[in-house]
């Protein structure tokens, strides 16, 4: 079988693109190349042109041909000829079915009835999936299949908590609140005093803007904005770097109960203002717990002044917060699970989360609330599980912002505490925590061995080709009969 | 009692600035006027700077006068002479106890209720934050706003069916109604919609700007002129729909109201649109009518209409009103209502919720901060929440450090649903619930409730708990502080408290003409008083009638107590300057003989006594007083050796000795008492303050210690005071009046062989 494959983020470029939209695809379409490459040829394409073609001529020669556009339905190519199927990862419990902006694949219905099939990164989307194509729609949830590359940090018996003598080291940028001289107080010394008993004068009437003074702001934004672009090309044009991300060395020495989260913190929805303020709640008087946060964007300014701010307005706290900017090489990576105690999510939706999958494969214990994709894996077991209940949503890629899906509020309070009642093991009950470790090895092994997930989606690619190709054939038959007649 | 009363807003500025921090308290102001006119004078004063001086005026009158601020504490004056009470809402688990500028401590509240006499709140919850800032000892109360008694005809008013229409007219009004007909004419389009949900997705690709070519760059402003016009047409605020007018609604089916600040951000009522849009937006007969109160109501109203148009078609129909109703129509707004709804993060009370319930109007609210004192399940339907972390509203750093109350979204939508359900298919069950809404709301926020509250605060106002420094409590205040501390309707002074003291010992009892019990005085004795001092007792004897003559060695003495006499109701009155030894005066002179404080102090007490005797009359009385030996050997060490050299105290008696002393006199002992534990530890602890500031002792007994007194004998004159409010601190008194007295006293008769002899 020859297995086509595209992702809109390639090896070159991923760098630059953490953090923007869709870069998980890129990291999607990493986990199951080992799994397509059991299966079949791989073929990496670097433009969708060339599907057509080389499905003709591999076609032409007589090998079966698939196309697996690893991308959102809404960005997937249809009407090629080459039998496609689509894996996307979906963080809500329905899809969308409206075409808005007259582009008629943002109705994922649509996109959906010129695919082969459908892989969907969990339970919920699958559904989703069969809730709107109808229960007979070939569509699997196949979780990527991490396990086996963490397979190797596992230990016989499970972690023990509180590994002694940890380090990390990692190239980029770092924060350590012990050595940032955090102050609320700092934020406001600059202010104005506020006149408490100033009331308001009556508001003025409010008047139409004129379509004359609607030009006139926006000609003067126009003017602003060119000058300002004019004045950022001739910089770079003067062979001037732009302000690089700073790219140190650093080394870190780790004691006691350490949490660790990797996310992105311009994705609203993964909550990482939960997760520091309600680490600083429950350890305010406690130094002997860090969170290290790994920031997955490229870029630092985008995130930094309010990180701070955020951390400011915490303090005074003794606890430790540690933020690490820059792309970690595998080998660091690993590290920076081996030295972790526990990992965090608090997020509100998940289409899969890699790097929870990662530390639970690893066996870490984690906290994290048991929603959406993570419905398919998370157990008490090995977790603390937060709280969260439903609140409406607008679907991800819709600019209306329709309240037509929901995700999940998170229970503050139970993260707090899961922060509390997770050292508490970990300082008192290191046997129970091996057991913890030990769990999560043993459920992920089953949810996303390598082994596993080739033969399901061996499975899965075989029959829908087929029936793919059965589909072909009686189209051909029915247009050479109606050439007959 | 005079109550001065403040808030930042009066009846003549709420109308403009309804919205402005602070505002509701002019609310609250207004609900505790008819409350606090039954227990005195209410002067409603338009600035702190003018209470002092409407203090001092009632002060001189003799009147006690609060001032209540109804302020946060942040921002009640401090520091007046009037004794002043903040009347404050307060949501958090937390009280401010960090201030984040050093020139502006009173952002710390616990420095600003310091200097605050006691603190008025209107939630248990807010209760315990004060404690848990203050400590126990901090007088702080929870009275809730009275609203209760206003919602007499609304509790009458028969509760309709889903079928009963009302008409509720609105006078000045901006009104959008979602069922109405012309809602395409002012409902957000598409274009609006797609360019708000930019803005707050942060779509817009204003930032990325920098990096487009300047073709792109023409572009995408045109584009966004193009749409500005656009939205402009569609979303015109100054067109007809947003003119005050009169508006008239028909309510029917069943009808949810919440009344609310939208910039408040407290009051979340996303949520509450939000969650009333999913969980009937297949029913035409559910409404929610929001009652907007704020001056930048047009922002707030285009909001909740840009919320709305995000959940595309939908049945059940949403009221926007902004305008102030009047009462009239307020009450019809709360008689067409089934529900009141509230999804606050946190309220101090949350009058509109109280005034519904209060109306007989079943809930849909939190259980959390102040609602925690009311709101259950028997009197509506609980939203779920949980704690979540957030910063106090006036702290600019944004510093989290108080928890707030987050809401269970999906447990908002079941409770609309279930309210809705009970309303229409179990009305005895809704009856209910108004029932025990109406009585919780009565025991919680009725006037009589308030009253009760209120006397209770002003019945037992201790002082505000004071704490000097080693310095403070060596030193004596000036003479003009003294006069301000003394003018503090809570101060107590020493003289009150020990005059109390000796009234309850047995000393003035002016309702059987007792000096001291034992000790008659009536209009036909001569009393001879010697060493009269001051002159109380000989005062006392002039009252009830008697001839009074009273001997002192000092002559500007004799002359003062003979002007106090001068114009009472003594038989006769007579001063003489003497040493008694001997006395000008006949045998059988008096039948009332009193000498008080005088023996320690002569050479030969028994010439003195002897002398005494002379000039009694057959069967006379005698009442001497003198130190108890107890209390002058325990001064001993503390006390300046002249107090124990001529002229003072040259003798100590014992007991027994004194005793012996009077009966070789030649009188028969009819009662031997003594008195005066709290004047005894009084000049322990005068002694002791003196040595510490290493002053000289000026005088040396406690009738001559002129104020100022020192901190500590003016707070165990107010320590003592309050113990002896408690029933049976009587026996606590006697018990150790007993043990340590200041003083002892015999009761001696002139028996009549004596004069045989």
């Amino acid at each position: 079988m020859i297995i086509l494959v595209n992702s809109k983020i390639s090896q070159s470029n991923i760098v630059e693109s953490l953090g923007k939209p869709e870069y998980s695809y890129y990291f999607l379409l990493r986990e199951f190349l080992p799994a397509l490459e059991q299966i079949g040829t791989l073929i990496q394409i670097s433009s969708l042109d060339e599907v057509d073609t080389l499905y003709d001529q591999y076609a032409a020669a007589g090998e079966d041909v698939i196309f697996l556009s690893v991308s959102p339905p809404h960005q997937t190519p249809v009407g090629l000829r080459c039998p496609t199927v689509c894996l996307f990862a979906w963080e809500f419990y329905n899809i969308p079915n409206q075409a808005w902006d007259n582009e008629p694949r943002n109705d994922w219905r649509y996109v959906f009835e010129h695919m082969a099939g459908v892989i969907a990164c969990s339970e919920e989307s699958a559904q989703a999936v069969r809730n709107a194509m109808g229960e007979d729609y070939p569509v699997i949830a196949l979780p990527a299949p991490v396990f086996d590359r963490f397979q190797h940090l596992n230990q016989a018996y499970g972690w023990l908590p509180q590994q002694p003598n940890r380090s990390f080291e990692f190239h980029g940028f770092m924060y350590d609140s012990l050595t940032l001289g955090l102050s609320a107080d700092g934020l406001v010394q600059h202010m104005e005093r506020p006149q408490p008993n100033a009331l308001f004068t009556p508001p003025p009437p409010m008047t139409r803007k004129s379509t004359w003074q609607i030009t006139k702001e926006h000609w003067q934004a126009w003017r602003r904005a060119a000058n300002k672009s004019q004045h950022a090309t001739t910089q770079i044009s003067h062979g001037e770097p732009p302000t690089a991300t700073p790219n140190n060395h650093y080394h870190i020495e780790l004691t006691g109960t350490v949490y660790t989260t990797v996310v992105n913190p311009m994705d609203n929805r993964k909550n990482w203002r939960f997760i520091l303020t309600s680490f600083c709640w429950a350890f305010r008087d406690e130094p002997n717990v860090t969170l290290i946060v790994k920031a997955t964007h490229h870029d630092l300014e985008t995130y930094r002044i309010e990180l701070l701010t955020v951390l400011s307005r915490l303090a005074p706290f003794s606890c430790r917060i540690i933020l690490v900017h820059g792309f970690l090489e595998k080998e660091q990576y690993d590290n920076l699970i081996k030295i972790t105690d526990f990992y965090v999510n608090a997020s509100m939706c998940e289409g899969l989360c890699l790097p929870l999958m990662e530390f639970l494969s690893s066996g870490k214990p984690v906290i994290a609330p048991n929603n959406t994709a993570m419905l398919d894996y998370i157990n008490p077991d090995f977790s603390f599980m937060i709280d969260s209940t439903p609140e409406p949503c607008q679907w991800a890629p819709d600019p209306y912002g329709h309240f037509n899906t929901h995700r999940y509020r998170i229970n503050w309070h139970t993260v707090m505490q899961h922060f509390q009642s997770s050292q508490h093991i970990a300082e008192q009950q290191p046997e129970r925590y091996q057991q913890m470790s030990l769990a999560a090895t043993a459920r992920m092994q089953h949810f996303c061995n390598l082994h596993h997930i080739t033969e399901k989606l061996g499975t899965f690619l075989t029959s829908t080709m087929s029936a793919a190709q059965q589909r072909q054939n009686q189209a051909q038959a029915l247009v050479a009969d109606k050439a007959t007649i | 009692m005079i109550f001065f009363v403040y808030s930042k807003l009066n009846q003549h500025t709420i109308a403009d600035n309804v919205g402005v921090p602070e505002y509701s308290y002019y609310f609250v102001l207004k609900e505790f006027l008819p409350v606090l006119k039954q227990l005195g004078e209410v002067v409603i004063v338009d600035s702190p700077d003018e209470v002092d001086v409407l203090y001092e005026a009632a002060y001189s009158q003799g009147k006690q006068a609060y001032y209540l601020s109804f302020m946060p504490p942040h921002l009640t004056r401090l520091g007046l002479k009037c004794p002043t009470i903040p009347v404050f809402a307060w949501e958090f688990d937390t009280l401010p106890n960090e201030a984040w500028w050093s020139d502006q401590p009173q952002d710390d509240w616990t420095h600003s209720l310091r200097q605050c006499n006691a603190a008025i709140v209107h939630s248990e919850f807010t209760v315990k934050s004060v404690r848990d800032a203050m400590g126990d000892g901090f007088p702080v109360l929870s009275i809730p706003a009275p609203v209760w008694d206003k919602y007499a005809s609304a509790r009458l008013a028969p509760t309709g069916t889903a079928n009963t229409v009302y008409k509720l007219q609105v006078d000045d009004a901006i009104v959008f109604d979602t069922h109405a007909r012309n809602k395409d004419q002012w409902f957000p389009n598409k274009t609006v919609l797609r360019s708000y949900m930019d803005k707050i997705l942060g779509n817009e690709p204003v930032t990325a700007a920098a990096k487009l070519s300047a073709w792109q760059l023409t572009k995408y402003h045109f584009k966004q002129w193009r749409e500005q016009l656009a939205i402009e047409k569609n979303s015109n605020t100054a067109g007809t729909h947003w003119q005050r007018k009169t508006h008239h609604i028909k309510l029917s089916g069943v009808v949810f109201t919440s009344v609310f600040n939208p910039y408040d951000g407290r009051k979340n009522w996303g949520d509450m649109l939000t969650a009333f849009c999913i969980a009937f937006k297949d029913r035409s007969d559910a409404t929610l009518v929001f009652k907007l109160g704020h001056r930048r109501y047009r922002t707030a109203m285009r909001n909740a209409l840009l919320t709305l148009a995000r959940f595309g078609d939908i049945k059940c129909r949403v009221i926007l009103i902004h305008g102030h109703l009047p009462d009239q129509d307020y009450q019809r707004l709360t008689q067409a209502t089934h529900f009141i709804v509230n999804t606050s993060f946190g309220e101090g009370q949350c009058l509109p919720l109280m005034e519904y319930l209060s109306s007989g109007k079943p809930a849909i609210a939190p259980h959390h901060s102040a609602m925690l004192d009311y709101m259950d399940e028997t009197v509506g339907f609980v939203v779920r929440s949980f704690a979540d972390y957030t910063a106090w509203p006036h702290d600019p750093r944004v510093a989290y450090r108080t928890l707030r109350h987050q809401i269970d979204w999906s447990s908002l939508v079941k409770c609309y649903q279930q309210a809705f359900l009970c309303f229409t298919d179990e009305p005895e069950r809704y009856q209910q619930l108004s029932k025990n809404a109406i009585e919780r709301m009565q025991g919680h926020c009725s006037q009589a409730h308030a009253l009760d509250q209120l006397r209770r605060i002003f019945g037992i106002l201790p002082i505000k708990p004071e704490r000097h420094s080693i310095e403070q409590l060596s030193q004596r205040m000036s003479a003009e502080e003294w006069l301000n501390h003394s003018r503090d309707p809570h101060f107590i002074d020493a003289r009150n408290t020990g005059f109390v003291d000796c009234v309850k010992s047995g000393w003035y009892q002016s309702q059987t003409g007792e000096l001291f019990s034992g000790f008659p005085i009536n209009p036909e004795d001569d009393v001879l008083e010697i060493g009269c001092g001051a002159g109380g007792a000989s005062l006392f004897c002039a009252k009830q009638g008697a001839a009074v003559t009273f001997v002192d060695v000092n002559p500007v003495t004799v002359d003062s107590v003979a002007k106090k006499l001068h114009n009472s109701q003594a038989r006769a009155i007579k001063g003489i300057v003497s040493d008694s030894q001997p006395l000008p005066l006949d045998d059988e002179y008096a039948s009332r003989i009193i000498a008080m404080e005088v023996l320690e102090h002569v050479t030969d007490p028994l010439v003195v006594l002897k002398e005494l005797v002379r000039v009694g009359k057959p069967n006379a009385l005698y009442l001497f007083s003198v130190p108890d030996a107890l209390g002058e050997h325990i001064q001993k060490p503390l006390a300046p050796a002249s107090y124990y050299q001529h002229p003072n105290h040259i003798h100590i008696f014992e007991r027994e000795a004194f005793a012996k002393l009077v009966e070789e006199a030649g009188l028969q002992i009819i009662k031997h008492d003594s008195y005066g534990f709290f004047w005894m530890f009084w000049m322990m602890l005068h002694w002791t303050s003196l040595r510490a500031g290493g002053e000289e002792a000026d005088q040396v007994a406690h009738d001559a210690v002129q104020p100022p007194y020192f901190p500590l004998t003016n707070q165990w004159a107010q320590l003592w005071d309050q113990m002896m409010q408690l029933p049976g601190a009587e026996i606590t008194k006697r018990q150790l009046d007993n043990v340590l007295p200041k003083s002892q006293i015999i009761i001696a008769r002139k028996i009549s062989h004596v004069r045989q002899d």
